[in-house]
């Protein structure tokens, strides 16, 4: 049971590692493209993990980690080549940001960290929920800037589930006038930041405690001279 | 038979690009269909009072 916890909530790969970021700011303005890459990342880490582990006996110390880099570039170009061929729209809107899942520091570290010491089943489940909690929190960020700025929620949904979501669109006021800080990079931000403000509130609420043992530690901060 | 660190990493290597290759080879097709294809218009501007460029999604561009 801590697998799902730690990968959905305790030791989120967006919220609280903060890894991950550059997808999670640059592309996250609409749900659809949100999605797209969170299934993209989840499915690299999944199957990185996977291949890590089941390759763990070939792999000498000094090869470690271009064979590390290889198997992650092997699935993201072929999540790459997938997109295009079946989605291609969706692949030219996401550019650049599907083929740099290769840079994402998180595949790097559950591959390094768990992936290697632990079978391939475990290594596929811990693959799944660090996935899914990075997705969520895309999707999240997604959904709350497309809402925010477009008026609209699932807009073009049909670039990454085909037509049968053509219609998937909910557009609460039809007069709604935009708000365009939402969809910009500082929207992106600002949004992102509420998200780790609100995990770590539920997760962390500060305590009486906490807050004497701060004041303590700022009352006895000395930056020049010698203690005496 | 035990390989060098080297060669592992070589075999690994050509087996990687070796299924790519086929990979790409399968879908090279159906990407040429979807790159022919005529490009969706642009809908994301649902609120007619909402005129904004459409910055988030370049191929929906006209």
């Amino acid at each position: 049971m801590t697998r799902p916890l730690e990968g959905l909530w305790t030791n989120n790969i967006a919220t609280v590692q903060l890894l991950g970021l550059c997808p999670l700011l640059a592309v996250s303005h609409s749900l659809v493209n949100a999605l797209g890459l969170g299934l993209a990342t989840a499915w690299v880490l999944i199957s990185t993990n996977v291949s890590i582990s089941l390759t763990r006996r070939l792999q000498h110390a000094s090869i470690r980690l271009p064979f590390t880099m290889l198997i992650i570039a092997g699935w993201v170009t072929a999540i790459d080549l997938l997109f295009q061929a079946y989605a291609h729209t969706l692949a030219q809107a996401l550019g650049i940001f599907v083929p740099l899942i290769v840079t994402n520091c998180a595949i790097l570290v559950r591959a390094e960290s768990y992936a290697r010491h632990h079978r391939p089943w475990q290594a596929a489940v811990d693959g799944w929920w660090y996935g899914l909690g990075f997705a969520v929190a895309l999707v999240i960020v997604g959904a709350t800037r497309e809402l925010l700025g477009w008026g609209t929620l699932g807009a073009n949904l049909d670039q990454l589930l085909g037509p049968i979501a053509t219609h998937w669109v909910w557009q609460p006021s039809t007069s709604y006038p935009g708000f365009l800080l939402a969809i910009l990079p500082p929207g992106a931000f600002i949004i992102v930041g509420l998200l780790i403000a609100a995990q770590r509130a539920v997760s962390q609420p500060p305590t009486a405690e906490l807050v004497a043992d701060e004041t303590l530690a700022i009352q006895r901060a000395r930056v020049t001279g010698p203690v005496r | 038979m035990k390989c060098s660190p080297g060669l592992t990493l070589f075999l690994a290597a050509f087996i990687v690009l070796g299924l790519l290759f086929g990979l790409q080879q399968m879908l090279q097709p159906k990407i040429d269909d979807q790159a022919a294809a005529p490009t969706q218009q642009w809908k994301r501007n649902l609120s007619p009072s909402f005129d904004h460029p459409p910055i988030h999604n370049q191929a929906n561009t006209p």
